[in-house]
């Protein structure tokens, strides 16, 4: 039965296409036929709220807005110059993405209700300048519009054939959004959703896909519209309104917002309640009926309807999360750093005269040091020191006040997180900050964002490159987990993880970049004798790859026993700094950090 | 001997995985008890079902002889019970009075919370310094405090303390652990939920050793402490202690040869 959790992709698609395909032979009068194109269009644009509000967390709610670009550029196009419906579908499509991308940039850097009210903004603004222009035709609209053709070759007059294009264009919606969902763009989303500072620490640039998400939202948006006017075969500034809107979130959320299938079943749901619910001649009642079911739905089921139906069939077939079940290890591994082909300098790290102050407190004031590539270096000093200060200094999650840090002799003092993980420096954090929302493989693969080199429109269609690059990089954190000695964790879900694990996971990512630095912040709290040894191996195995390490750490022996070099800190000042026996013994250490009695620095 | 907490065979978990199975253990008035054991060995699980955050799935937690195993989390808080999270759990943009003042969200009378605050101001002097600023830009050690005091301000009958020397450097949790038994003597009781089982051991009065969800071991902490089967397990055997260090040495020259 395990073997069935493999291909539940592919039986949710087989499903889907025997009742599309069933739909129109049960259904045969052009009402029904109707309420099946309005669903297959409603779902084209529910795709594109999963990927814009379950993906990337965007409460953009304005998609109404681009179906109305793309329904009037179907309707003026068609109907004023005669244009062929399929390539006006396309140029409006074309049109609603432009005019995306361009308000994009201000628009997404609002947040939450901030960007609802924003977006309802737009849409509004819209419907009162559809209203009042003469090519759009003020109230009454455009009527006339012709029905559906591509290229004048087909054209579908009759409308079961309608139905059938457009849920044929719903199906490429679909796959664009699972090939999206299942590739380095969906792990990177749910990271930034997961942790935005871990999701910086391996590369992933927030806004790109952010943006690129937003985009094709609105594609989908604008391509769903023209579909609609081309059914409706008239449009007007009321056709969608905020109430379709509405429906198309609220039939996203009850289909499931966190996949792509609870989106177009989502779709299918709201239509096919409202039209249930007019059958039964009960209009009065309809709205409050449909608000009522929707509540009692998501108290049910709070993923969706699409989570519950994936639950249920985890139970029966026994796989949970089976997208990585055939895992292959062959081939040769890469976790040396990614850039050692330069020259390997003397100093990996340079941080000269560097200072940020929190108001009047100085949290580091003038310290300068020198990590030397390829030895293992450790930052110590008592809480309140400035030593996770220093960190975020070196990582770009603080700016430097004044002072440099030169990597490799490259000043990164003014660079952000992003760009300092692409010059290959991988970093863990304190508590540690793993992606609790993926499996632990996808952790691990989120690693090597920065290698990936295929851009949206491989990773949308799955072209042979951007597959290419998806089994490489399986392959590679499958390979990473071995290092760390965590083969056959790659399903499990990191919270299943007791801490120590959870963190070689986190490990596992930071060396999945092949970083040539690798900052590690106090890796041993937490952690029994046991566990410290056995991380104590993974630093020095690490180290003998060739990264630079330099950690922060509070167990004496750990940092006594690796160490070639200690910096001590304290009160925002270096302290003193040198071979790890020589700082032992230095009275001024002790007095202010170890105390007398070593034994409490277990 | 009176129980102010009592656990009696109390089991509990996430969801359908048990983590605890029939755990029984009692804290007297004006103890400090250690709570020590392995990674995933139930003890925040323990924590968290006192605390009502997670429900007993069987057995019955007394609280001074009146169960509190079905009471919400706001009920249990008001009935004396106050926690000390794992890392500290700040409000971290609201300032480290703002903070205190949560932690007698459930006290209504305003002299009284300004009773408090000074009480924890004079208990850790460096907090009223550090009053107006933002609790995530405190040090380690004095977010601890704030934890500490924030828990303080209802004027617990019994402190939860889940970790507190996580992260702390090693004079700082010989301060910490003094601050605990200041804390006892002002008449306090403590549960000391610690991996650190040496530093938590060392100030308390009793200790339990939890494994796989049970309780494996309990008594008096210096019995606990020069118990064989503590030390190999939790203190790492005093010759292994300071060997750990020799050992990641001699691995140091096998691998890197330096």
């Amino acid at each position: 039965m395990a073997r069935l959790a493999r291909y539940k992709t592919a039986l949710a698609a087989g499903l889907g296409t025997l009742v599309v395909v069933a739909y129109p032979l049960i259904f045969r009068d052009d009402y029904h036929l109707g309420i099946g194109i309005t669903a297959g269009a409603l779902a084209i644009s529910t795709v594109g709220v999963v990927l814009l509000l379950g993906l990337a967390h965007q409460l953009a709610i304005g998609q109404a807005a681009f179906s109305m670009i793309g329904g009037y550029a179907t309707g003026i196009l068609c109907v004023d110059y005669g244009w062929d419906p399929f390539v006006a579908m396309i140029a409006g499509a074309a049109l609603t993405m432009l005019l995306a991308y361009a308000i994009a940039p201000p628009l997404l850097k609002l947040r939450g209700f901030v960007l609802v009210m924003a977006t309802l903004g737009l849409h509004l603004m819209l419907i009162v300048v559809a209203f009042q222009l003469p090519i759009t035709g003020g109230a009454i609209g455009i009527t006339g519009v012709p029905k559906f053709a591509i290229l004048g070759l087909i054209h579908f007059t009759g409308e079961t054939d309608y139905f059938y294009a457009v849920w044929a264009i719903a199906a490429i919606a679909i796959v664009i959004g699972l090939n999206i969902d299942h590739s380095m763009i969906g792990r990177a989303l749910r990271a930034i959703a997961g942790s935005e500072a871990a999701a910086a620490s391996v590369a992933v640039d927030i806004n790109r896909y952010k943006v690129q998400m937003f985009v094709i939202g609105a594609g989908m948006a604008s391509v769903s519209g023209s579909l609609i006017v081309h059914y409706l075969r008239a449009i007007d500034p009321t056709v969608f309104g905020f109430a379709f809107s509405l429906n198309l979130v609220t039939g996203t959320i009850v289909g499931g917002l966190l996949s792509i299938w609870g989106g177009a079943l989502g779709a299918v749901i709201i239509i096919g309640l409202r039209e249930v619910l007019r059958e039964l001649s009960l209009p009065l009642w309809e709205a409050m009926i449909m608000g009522g079911l929707t509540v009692v739905i998501l108290i049910v089921f709070p993923r969706g309807v699409a989570g519950a139906i994936g639950d249920l069939f985890d139970r029966l077939v026994g796989g949970q999360r089976a997208r990585h079940a055939s895992l292959d290890n062959s081939g040769t591994v890469a976790l040396t750093p990614f850039l050692a082909a330069d020259a390997t300098p003397s100093a990996m790290l340079e941080v000269a005269a560097a200072a940020r102050a929190f108001g009047s407190l100085r949290a580091v004031n003038q310290v300068s040091f020198t990590v030397a590539a390829r030895s293992i270096t450790a930052l110590i000093g008592p809480n309140g020191a400035g030593k996770t200060t220093m960190f975020n200094l070196i990582g770009g999650y603080q700016p430097l006040d004044s002072g440099a840090i030169r990597l490799a002799g490259q000043e990164i003092g003014e660079l952000l997180p992003r760009d300092i993980a692409i010059l290959g420096v991988g970093r863990t954090f304190q508590n540690v900050q793993l992606f609790e929302n993926m499996s632990v493989l996808d952790n691990v693969m989120c690693g090597r964002h920065r290698q990936f080199k295929a851009g949206i429109v491989p990773i949308c269609l799955r072209l042979p490159k951007a597959r290419a690059e998806e089994i490489e990089t399986r392959r590679q954190a499958i390979a990473a987990l071995g290092f760390v000695g965590l083969h056959g964790a790659e399903t499990m879900s990191p919270s299943s993880l007791s801490f120590g694990h959870q963190r070689m996971v986190e490990i596992a990512r930071a060396m999945a970049l092949q970083p040539r630095l690798l900052l590690m912040d106090e890796p041993a709290s937490g952690l029994n004798d046991t566990e410290t040894e056995q991380l104590a191996e993974l630093v020095l195995r690490i180290a003998a790859l060739g990264v630079t390490v330099l950690l922060v750490e509070h167990d004496m022996r750990l940092v006594m026993g690796l160490a070639d070099h200690v910096v001590v800190m304290d009160h925002g000042e270096k302290m003193a700094e040198g071979p790890s026996d020589r700082v032992r013994a230095d009275p001024r250490v002790i007095e202010a950090y170890l105390g007398r009695d070593r034994d409490s620095a277990a | 001997m009176t129980a102010l907490l009592e656990f009696d065979r109390v089991a509990s978990g996430y969801g359908r995985t048990p983590v605890l199975h029939g755990v029984s253990l009692t804290i007297a008035a004006g103890e400090i008890v250690a709570l020590i054991g392995a990674n995933g060995a139930g003890k925040s699980t323990l924590l968290n079902t006192v605390m009502g955050l997670l429900p007993a799935t069987a057995g019955d937690i007394r609280f001074d002889g009146r169960s509190i195993a079905r009471l919400p989390t706001p009920a249990i808080v008001r009935a004396g019970l106050g926690q000390v999270p794992e890392r500290r759990q700040l409000f971290g943009t609201m300032s480290v009075e703002e903070n205190l003042r949560m932690g007698a969200y459930s006290v209504a009378d305003r002299a009284a919370v300004a009773a408090s605050l000074e009480e924890q101001f004079t208990r850790f002097p460096i907090l009223r310094e550090r009053r107006r600023q933002a609790a995530s830009t405190l040090s380690g050690g004095e977010q601890q405090m704030v934890a500490i005091a924030r828990a303080m301000m209802a004027r617990p009958r019994l402190m939860l303390l889940d970790e507190p020397s996580l992260g702390l450097a090693p004079l700082l949790v010989e301060q910490i652990m003094d601050q605990i038994v200041a804390l006892r003597a002002a008449g306090n009781t403590i549960l000391l939920v610690e991996q650190n089982a040496r530093a938590a051991l060392g100030i308390a009065d009793r200790g339990y050793v939890l494994e796989n969800g049970r309780i494996a071991l309990g008594g008096p902490a210096a019995e606990l402490l020069s118990s064989a089967a503590v030390r190999d397990a939790y203190l790492g055997g005093e010759g292994d202690r300071a060997a750990l260090e020799e050992r990641i040495r001699a691995k140091r020259r096998a691998i890197l040869g330096r």
